[in-house]
Order: C-alpha cells, then sequence, then structure tokens
C-alpha cells in the first residue's frame, strides 16, 4: 500500500514507468495526449479545408489537395479521435475507479491496444508519404480500387486501429462483469459504465466486420478478387453494406459514452438523484442494438432496393426512441435540482442544445423520400457535425474538464474554462447551422468549388470555424496552463457520489483504493 | 500491478474421457452423413440440409468441447448476440439483392446482372479489356483441366 | 480432489487486481468468448459475400465446387475433429495432473495442425496449376460461364486462407501452451491458459465444420 502523499502520478518516475505501465489511469492519460494530439491535427486539416472554401475556385490548394485533405480529416478525427476519444481515454481512467476495482481485468492487453493504436496511427502517417488518400473517409468502392495514393496503408491503419478498439471494449466489458466491488450491483453502476459497456457490446460486434471489410478491400485492390469491383462483376453496393455494417453502429460507438459522460454531469451539477436511472441504463443497449438494424439509411441513393430502404428508414425512426428517453430523463434531472453552472455543466448544457439539433435533423434524413434530396449535401455535413462534435466532443471537453481535478489533482480557472465553453457553442453554431441551410439548398459535400450563390454562407462559415477552433484552443491550453499554476484539487471538489470521488484521495494511488470499497447505496445519492 | 502471488485454486470440473471419445465419434458419423446426403438433390433445400448437419456438429463441439453446456450461460449469451447479428447482416444483403428489380427493373443497377453484363458484353465485343482471365495477353495460357474427382 | 499444496510450482497464481482465482479464471475465459465472437464476425463477412455470391449465381457455385476434392476436404475435416479431441484430452490430462497426457496430446495436436496445412499446400497447387485463381488472374477456360466463376474461386481462396491463417496462429499458441506445460507451469488447480488456447482451436475447428459444405458439397 501507498505512503500518504504517494498518488499514481508521483509513485514511479522516468519515461519507462509510463511507457511500460499497466496502471489503467496512465496509460487512460496517455492515449487522451495522443488523442488530443490527433484532434489538434485533424481540426487543423478542417481549418485549412474552410479556408479554401472561402471563395469559389482556387484559394489556397487545388482540387486534388482539397480531396486529400477532407480525407485526412474525416479519417484522422474518426479512426483517431472519436472512436478511441471518451472510451479510452476517460473510460480507462474513471470505469475501474466507479466500479471500486483496482484495474481493469486485462493491464497487458490494455497497454497493449495502446500500443496498437500508436502503431495505427504512424501508419495512417505513414501514408502520407506513399501519397495522400483522397477517397474520402469512407473509401468506397470502386473508386479506392482505382485512385492513385496511398489507400492500402490508410486502411491497414484502419485495419490495426479497429483491433485496439476491439480489446479496450473487451476490457471494459469484462471488467464491467467480474471486477466490481463488494455490493456494487448493476444497478448501483454509474451511468457511465453502463454507457461505457454499451459501447464494448458494439466494439465487441461490429469492429470486426469493419476489419474483414478492409481486408476485402485490401484483397480487391491487390489481387482484383470481384467481389465488390463491377468491372470483375462483383457489387459495389455490396462493400456499401460492408462499410456501414460496421461503420453506423460505429456512430453509436462514438456518441454513447458522450451520452455516459453527459448522465453523470447532469446528475452531479444538479446535485439531485438521476431521474429514471433504469430508462437511461436500457437506453444505452437498446440503442447499441439497434445500431445494428439501421445501416442501410446510409445508402437510400446508392442502388440499394427500395424495399430494404424502406425497412431500414423505419427501423431508423426507432432510434429516435431511446436517444429521446434520454433527453427528456436528463431534463427532468435538472428540474428542481440545485443546477450549478460550472465548467463541466456548460459543456453539457452545449451537448443539449447542440445534440437536440444534430439528433432531429437526423430524423429528417432517416426519411427515405426526404434523404433522395438531402443526400450527400451539406445538411448530412452539419448533421453530423451537430452529433459527433456538438455531441461527442462537448460531452468528451465536459468529461475532461469534469476529471481533471481526480487525474492531476490540479484546479483549472473556472473563468476561462467557462468562455472557452461558451465560444466553442457560439463558433460551432456560426460554423455548422449555415451548412443546414446551403444543403437544403443543394450545396453538395466534398466539392472544391461552388456556385456564386453560396459564397456568403461559406464565408460565415469559415469564420464560425476560426471561432470554434479558437474555442477549442483555449480550452486546452486552459487546462495546461492549471497544471503549472492551478490550485490543489480537493477530493471531491463537485461533491460527487460514486467511488471515485468518495473513495479515493484527491489523486489516487497506484492502487486506487486505501482499502476495499464496499457500496451500499447508488451512484447518485447526494447529501 | 501485476504482482502475482499463488494460491490455492478451484478444484476442476472433470468429465469422463469417455465422453469426449462419444463426441468425437458422434462427430465422425455426421461427417460422414454430411458427405452422403450431398449425393442426393434435395433442390433448394441442399445448402440447408448441409447447414443443419454443420450446425449440430458445432453444437457438439460448442457444448461438449468448450464446456458451454457446464459453464456461465452468459458465454451462450454472447454466441447467440453474435449469430443473430450476423444473420441480420446476410438477411438484409441478400433481401437487397433479391428485391432491387421489385419497384423498378429499368433502374436497377445492377441486377439482372447476367443478362445486363452479357448485352453489354455482345453490344461491346472490344471493351470490358479487364474481363478476368478472358483478357488478351492471357488468352494463349488458357488452361484446360477441367473438374477432377466427381464424374458425373 | 486432492488440493496440491499452495507452495512451490504447484497453486494458482493470482494477479494482484483480483481478489479470487475463480474470478481471474472466469474474467479470463469471458474475454476469450467476447474474442471469439469477434473471430466469428470477422469470418461473417465472408459469409455474407458467400450468401450473396450464392444467391445470385447459384448454378456457377454448383458447377465450379466441382474443381474441389471432396476427398481430400473431408479429410481434412477428419482431422481438425481429432485435433480437437486431442485439446480436450490435453485439457483432462492437466485436470488430473498428467504432465505427459498433457504434451502428448498437445503434440498430437500441432501435428494435426501441420497435416491439414500440407493437404490444403496440395489443394492450393493444383489449383495454381490449373489457372483456379481468385479474380484477375483466374485463367480456366473449362469451368462454366468463365466470366464470373472467378467469384467462386475468389471467394474460396479468401475463407480457405484466413482460415488458413487462423490455423498457423493456433499452432504457435498451441506450441507456446506445450512450451508452458513442459515447464510445470500447470497443474489441477491451475490450466486456464490450455481451456483459454483450447476455445480458440475449437472455434477454428468449428469454421472449418462450416466451410467444409458450403464449399465442397454445394447441390
Amino acid at each position: 500500500m501507498s505512503a500518504p502523499g504517494k498518488n499514481y502520478l508521483n509513485c514511479k518516475k522516468g519515461f519507462a514507468s509510463w511507457a511500460l505501465t499497466l496502471d489503467h489511469k496512465r496509460i487512460g492519460l496517455m492515449y487522451l495526449g495522443s488523442i488530443m494530439f490527433f484532434f489538434l491535427l485533424g481540426g487543423l486539416f478542417a481549418l485549412l479545408l474552410r479556408t479554401e472554401l472561402l471563395s469559389p475556385g482556387h484559394t489556397i490548394m487545388d482540387a486534388k489537395r482539397y480531396n486529400q485533405l477532407f480525407t485526412l480529416h474525416g479519417a484522422i478525427m474518426v479512426f483517431l479521435v472519436i472512436i478511441p476519444g471518451i472510451p479510452a481515454s476517460l473510460g480507462n481512467f474513471a470505469l475501474p475507479l466507479m466500479l471500486g476495482a483496482k484495474d481493469v481485468a486485462f493491464p497487458r492487453l490494455n497497454l497493449l491496444s495502446y500500443y496498437i493504436y500508436v502503431l495505427g496511427a504512424i501508419v495512417a502517417l505513414g501514408s502520407l508519404i506513399v501519397g495522400a488518400v483522397d477517397t474520402g473517409w469512407t473509401f468506397y468502392m470502386p473508386y479506392s480500387s482505382t485512385t492513385d495514393g496511398g489507400v492500402v496503408l490508410m486502411v491497414t491503419a484502419a485495419f490495426i486501429l479497429g483491433f485496439s478498439s476491439i480489446f479496450t471494449g473487451l476490457n471494459f466489458i469484462v471488467t464491467t462483469h467480474k471486477l466490481r466491488a463488494p455490493g456494487m450491483s448493476w444497478y448501483r453502476m454509474p451511468l457511465f459504465v453502463w454507457g461505457i459497456y454499451a459501447t464494448g457490446i458494439i466494439q465487441i460486434m461490429a469492429t470486426p466486420v469493419l476489419a474483414i471489410t478492409l481486408l476485402l478491400l485490401i484483397v480487391e485492390r491487390v489481387v482484383k478478387v470481384g467481389i465488390f469491383d463491377p468491372v470483375l462483376g462483383g457489387d459495389p453496393v455490396l462493400f456499401q453494406h460492408f462499410f456501414w455494417f460496421y461503420s453506423h453502429p460505429a456512430v453509436y460507438i462514438m456518441i454513447l459514452p458522450g451520452m455516459a459522460v453527459i448522465s453523470e454531469l447532469i446528475a452531479v451539477f444538479s446535485q439531485k438523484r438521476i431521474f429514471g436511472y433504469k430508462p437511461i441504463a436500457y437506453s444505452s443497449i437498446a440503442l447499441a442494438v439497434l445500431s445494428f438494424l439501421v445501416w442501410g439509411h446510409h445508402m437510400f441513393v446508392s442502388g440499394q432496393s427500395e424495399l430494404v430502404g424502406m425497412i431500414f428508414s423505419v427501423l431508423t425512426f426507432l432510434v429516435a426512441v431511446p436517444s429521446g428517453v434520454k433527453m427528456f430523463n436528463w431534463l427532468a434531472t435538472m428540474h428542481q435540482g440545485s443546477v450549478s453552472l460550472k465548467t463541466p455543466m456548460l459543456w453539457a448544457l452545449g451537448f443539449f442544445v447542440l445534440f437536440a439539433i444534430g439528433g432531429i435533423t437526423g430524423v429528417f434524413l432517416g426519411v427515405l423520400n426526404v434523404d433522395v434530396h438531402l443526400h450527400d449535401t451539406y445538411f448530412v455535413v452539419a448533421h453530423f457535425h451537430y452529433v459527433m462534435v456538438g455531441g461527442t466532443f462537448m460531452a468528451f471537453m465536459g468529461g475532461i474538464y469534469y476529471w481533471w481535478p481526480k487525474m492531476t489533482g490540479k484546479m483549472y480557472s473556472e473563468f476561462w474554462g467557462a468562455a472557452s465553453a461558451i465560444m466553442v457553442v457560439v463558433g460551432f453554431n456560426l460554423t455548422f447551422f449555415v451548412q443546414f441551410l446551403m444543403g437544403a439548398q443543394g450545396m453538395p459535400r466534398r466539392y472544391y468549388n461552388y456556385l456564386d450563390q453560396f459564397t456568403i454562407y461559406h464565408q460565415i462559415s469559415t469564420v464560425g470555424s476560426y471561432v470554434l477552433g479558437l474555442g477549442f484552443v483555449m480550452a486546452l491550453i486552459t487546462l495546461l496552463v492549471s497544471l503549472k499554476n492551478g490550485k490543489t484539487a480537493p477530493k471531491n471538489p463537485w461533491h460527487g457520489a460514486s467511488l471515485e470521488w468518495t473513495h479515493t484521495d484527491a489523486v489516487p494511488i497506484e492502487t486506487n483504493f486505501r482499502e476495499q470499497p464496499v457500496v451500499t447505496e447508488g451512484p447518485y445519492e447526494y447529501r | 500491478m501485476s504482482h502475482i502471488h499463488k494460491v490455492e485454486g478451484p478444484a476442476p470440473h472433470v468429465l469422463p474421457v469417455g465422453v469426449y471419445w462419444t463426441v468425437f465419434g458422434a462427430l465422425l458419423c455426421l461427417t460422414a452423413l454430411t458427405v452422403w446426403v450431398a449425393e442426393f438433390d434435395f433442390g433448394t433445400m441442399s445448402t440447408t440440409v448441409a447447414l443443419l448437419v454443420a450446425t449440430t456438429k458445432a453444437s457438439l463441439v460448442l457444448a461438449c468441447f468448450m464446456h458451454l453446456w457446464f459453464d456461465n450461460k452468459f458465454y451462450g449469451v454472447i454466441l447467440g448476440a453474435t449469430f443473430v447479428f450476423l444473420s441480420l447482416f446476410i438477411l438484409f444483403c441478400v433481401m437487397d439483392e433479391g428485391s432491387r428489380t421489385l419497384i423498378d427493373p429499368e433502374r436497377a443497377n445492377f441486377l439482372p446482372r447476367d443478362q445486363k453484363v452479357l448485352q453489354y458484353k455482345t453490344d461491346h465485343p472490344d471493351e470490358l479489356a479487364l474481363r478476368p482471365g478472358l483478357k488478351d495477353p492471357v488468352k494463349d495460357e488458357l488452361n484446360f483441366e477441367g473438374p477432377h474427382s466427381q464424374e458425373e | 480432489m486432492s488440493i496440491a499444496k499452495a507452495s512451490g510450482v504447484a497453486g494458482f497464481p493470482l494477479h494482484e487486481h483480483f481478489e479470487r482465482p475463480e474470478q481471474q479464471v472466469d474474467a479470463s475465459k469471458l474475454g476469450m468468448w467476447l474474442f471469439l465472437a469477434t473471430e466469428v464476425l470477422i469470418f461473417g463477412g465472408l459469409f455474407v459475400a458467400y450468401a450473396v455470391y450464392h444467391y445470385l449465381h447459384p448454378e456457377l457455385f454448383k458447377a465450379a465446387h466441382k474443381f474441389l476434392d471432396v476427398r481430400l476436404g473431408a479429410f481434412n475435416t477428419v482431422v481438425l475433429l481429432f485435433s480437437s479431441l486431442t485439446v480436450v484430452l490435453a485439457i483432462h490430462g492437466a485436470q488430473q495432473g498428467k504432465k505427459q497426457m498433457v504434451l502428448w496430446n498437445l503434440f498430437l495436436t500441432i501435428v494435426c495442425a501441420g497435416t491439414f496445412l500440407v493437404v490444403k499446400y496440395f489443394e492450393y497447387s493444383h489449383k495454381f496449376h490449373s489457372g483456379l485463381l481468385p479474380g484477375y488472374y483466374f485463367t480456366n477456360a473449362t469451368v462454366p460461364s468463365p466470366d464470373e466463376a472467378h467469384i467462386f474461386f475468389g471467394i474460396y481462396f479468401l475463407m480457405t486462407g484466413l482460415h488458413g491463417i487462423h490455423v498457423v496462429i493456433g499452432m504457435i499458441v498451441l506450441s507456446w501452451l506445450m512450451f508452458r506445460a513442459y515447464r510445470d507451469e500447470f497443474n489441477p488447480q491451475y490450466y486456464s491458459p490450455l481451456e483459454i488456447g483450447g476455445l480458440y482451436w475449437h472455434l477454428v475447428d468449428i469454421i472449418w465444420i462450416f466451410l467444409f459444405p458450403l464449399l465442397y458439397l454445394i447441390r
């Protein structure tokens, strides 16, 4: 057992003590650092893209470079940032603490999955040397089998990253099943755990299909097998089935952990027992299951049969139900609670607004005939950015701000934290709301050039993206500054009632708890 | 976090060896059955019959060799979920391929593929240089070795 | 059941973050079953491709499968079934502390896996020789409707190839287990690595149980 004053950060020193650590908290921090690095990189690409779109035609790059940049932006943000995002960083840090466990079930596998992630990232960046990919992050056939550039390397990178995701999910599911503290029944688990658990189900059940899809794509490109290539008698629409069988559930790998974080934030910062614990818990599982039944709504205009399109359209509406259950339960939790507008709560409220817009426009897109008009326009771009950035990333930032005192033992500046959250919300709406408008008017996505009538929208959007970028950079700088100048954090600054606040030191020791916690009540019993 | 200490472990759950040999015998019989059954033509049911036998064999391996019958039933739930999702995947893909001509046969991009491809190839004999196996440089190397083993 | 003394080599090596040995065993088994689920779904993608193209070209599949040798396929099925049996017997040996039984059965399993691969090598080389190759490289003119037949062989090579890779990985895992058994790491209280490696090997067998009728016995 650790001596007083020793915690997981200062108990061992040196590079090797980090690089070879089996401590879930350190691995979580390593993930967090890597993910933030790639977030900044992907964000930089986004700003370059927006700058190019300031005026019609050539602004700062040519069309080929534009295609490569939006592919890189998409691939990095999807495979290196949002999919690992919350589970690998915050989940790794908080999940065992919340369950009262000493570590995840397989610490070595956990470290391995981090290095698989690093390897995948290196291969992805390596594809730039061979030649940047211009297929979009979806790698649609048959273009991806004919275009030049490092498609094989980029696809290999996504393949490798998939395994990192699988191992993370596997670890969390086993940890949740087998390593709960005495008295921690399923319904005493914090909702964050439920969300990460549901995410784990998808990571286990969907990611393998990505692996085989990408493997087939590589084989198709190298050996020309003819499963997807129409020239050889294959069916390119089948590739889309394969791809979206993974990638639609992957959307829920992205958003479910976000919802999981929000459940914690809303309860803690309202200091009120969460309203509808079981509906929120089960709606996570329901979303995980439903996510496997709706992939065809990405393919309404791809040549898929109308019959299947109609079935997928109807099934898609079902997704709105569990999402709605969550939203209303969160609202009811805040009702008559003592809401304190601390920085994490501001991110959570931002999530509310943005995710509501993103979710509802998703229903528009799920309607078969409306989608024929809106498909592949900026409307879709705006929709998924509202969900992915406005939903997941707002929750991610909220979660980082929420657990930052526990991670580092430092308090950040409330003023700058709040200011950056507000700036992100403003910048975000400026960037993406106009994209709904131009999308509805027919501005296609992934286009380098556009008609003059869209100029004003694009310019507003670009200015907004600068504000948004500045907001995120400010948010990160606020955190970094707190490492140096921040006040020492108390043990439980937010008066949380889950184990990571009540039973650990201000900064947890290496084995998390000084004595094995015994759970006697739910995680939202505030006093 | 990887300190290991020796403790007393749980007692193993031992099955008599005879059970394993019996299951192995059953698996051999089923293999013979599936080869024998393939001689008969059940029309569209043939694949179903073959899959039924294969599923029985797999269940035997799962239940006995993999101890699923005696182990935590949650492993069975994992397996069941896997097969449900896989079946949905197969079902929707095949349904899509099968119903593309249902509403608007003219619109169908890929089906009926055989007829369309055939028509195109008849109309454009010189195109489709990528046509597998029959592309010009390889034509001389064409192999005329037929199917071996079964004669019908 | 006699319990060996918890000293020296005997006993259960418990990792610090677990409380009880059962917990550690259950965790590793649960992890393995989840991993097996991912393996099933990886192959699942190929089964989808198979289903779709079998549905689109039933006649072609019927005609093309005659180029595969049923006798070799059946032989390999029996070899793999036997190897599944020997794995179980190895675990049985470990449960009763019979080291020789563990080592011999693991050895037999690896031999079976090797035999399987040798037979597969002969099947492959015959197909390479007659131009029954996937996709673009398909050059056999005797297959009915050669324009589409390459798809069957593409799927054949993908399915058996991926399965073959799993056999090779299985051989590595089994050799590692044999090494550990040789070093007396297993005893009647602790043999879960054998069980977990065994689960993996059984899955490889189960996949082949499905591949055999689907590829070799189409009617």
